[in-house]
């Protein structure tokens, strides 16, 4: 074997031997959906083995009219798929999706229709398919041009709802009678710096101020970020995009993780 | 007895029906102390950073109480409202245990 040869083999078992460690300090680029699928949640507890398609719920449908406090903590939703327990008889009862789908309240000088009925659907179609079926992607991006053509956007069409609610574009209803607890506004306004290991994209400093506004700390705390014995959470990119701690909601309603700077000092290139 | 101009006999519904509505309303609120209790005990999440640790202690023994009852109710009140609780119990736990570990 000449010396050559050896350099190579050598060369070539070291990529094999540092292969996984150069993985796992790769950068995670994360993936979105489309925005009119973006934050797309399938509810299907119950339905399919009762009969129905499962329910669609658009989380932008309804973003663009209520707070995450008042579905996440007034309603009683939860943050992870399935764990709330949505049912023909929760819907009926007034709770859950039935809290403002009752056929009674009004919105925009419209009725809200009901969700479920308390006997159940006699038979497919209106008004159980308003939610129990999928309209199609052609139909979701019709529906989402038309409200997204209003509203300032990010690259790729995703609905800046920071800047349209600044802009008193959109005014979150935070408040539904006889459902939500009056509370006054959350005092705290720290800031958390993020520290992030590795050179090549900055770190990020959380807002407490900023996440406030439409959140309550019940929302995170303990569930997505708990207290840990070292009092920070360690957590990576790749939890991230796996919709834990901040992907929660940044996988899904809130902005795409994509957009790397909105929350990194500096890109992923130096930008 | 009978009001004039009515026939004999026939049963004066209006304020029947006013009366059983008040009882019915009584009976609602009274059958629904929880509520409150439960509004009450949640109302004060957003301000939990700023509550001393009793206080934080006091509420997290209230909330425990009132699991019990909430867990007696009927399975979608339940559903929601237990959630709903866990939310506040924890919250109040979490600035607990924050503080202990020096936050």
């Amino acid at each position: 074997m000449t010396a050559r040869h050896a350099l190579s083999r050598a060369l070539l078992l070291a990529a094999f031997a540092l292969a996984p460690a150069a993985r796992a300090a790769m950068p995670v680029f994360p993936e979105s959906a489309p925005p009119e699928l973006f934050g797309r949640v399938i509810l299907d507890a119950a339905s399919s083995k009762n009969g129905m398609a499962p329910a669609v719920f658009d989380h932008w449908r309804h973003r663009a009219v209520f707070s995450c406090r008042l579905c996440h903590i007034d309603v009683g939703f939860a943050m992870q798929a399935g764990a709330s327990g949505i049912a023909r008889a929760s819907n009926a009862a007034g709770l859950h999706c039935g809290a403002c789908h009752d056929g009674k309240r009004t919105l925009g000088g419209k009725t809200v229709f009901a969700a479920c009925t308390p006997a159940g659907a006699a038979k497919p179609g209106e008004p159980c398919a308003r939610c129990h079926a999928d309209g199609g992607r052609d139909r979701a991006r019709a529906e989402y041009l038309a409200l997204s053509d209003r509203l300032p956007t990010y690259g790729g069409g995703y609905i800046d709802w920071e800047r349209a609610e600044e802009r008193a574009l959109v005014k979150p209803i935070d408040l539904l009678e006889g459902v939500s607890i009056v509370r006054p506004a959350m005092k705290l306004d720290r800031d958390v710096p993020i520290e992030v290991k590795g050179s090549w994209i900055g770190g990020v400093t959380f807002s407490h101020r900023k996440h406030a506004v439409w959140n309550g700390c019940e929302v995170c705390h303990p569930e997505i970020f708990p207290v840990t014995k070292a009092g920070s959470v360690r957590f990576s990119m790749a939890d991230v995009r796996a919709g834990r701690y901040c992907g929660a909601c940044h996988r899904s309603v809130a902005f795409p993780l994509s957009l790397c700077q909105r929350c990194h000092r500096r890109g992923p290139f130096g930008g | 007895m009978s009001a004039p101009g009515r026939a004999p006999g026939r049963v004066r519904w209006g304020p029947t029906l006013a009366i059983a509505a008040l009882l019915a309303a009584g009976t609602v609120q009274a059958a629904e102390p929880w509520r409150a209790e439960f509004d009450a005990v949640c109302a004060q999440t957003q301000d939990a950073m700023a509550l001393t640790t009793p206080e934080l202690k006091a509420l997290v023994v209230r909330c425990d109480a009132l699991k019990a009852t909430i867990e007696g109710l009927d399975e979608s009140t339940r559903k929601v409202y237990a959630r709903r609780l866990k939310g506040c119990r924890d919250l109040y736990q979490f600035v607990l245990d924050f503080r202990e570990k020096g936050g």
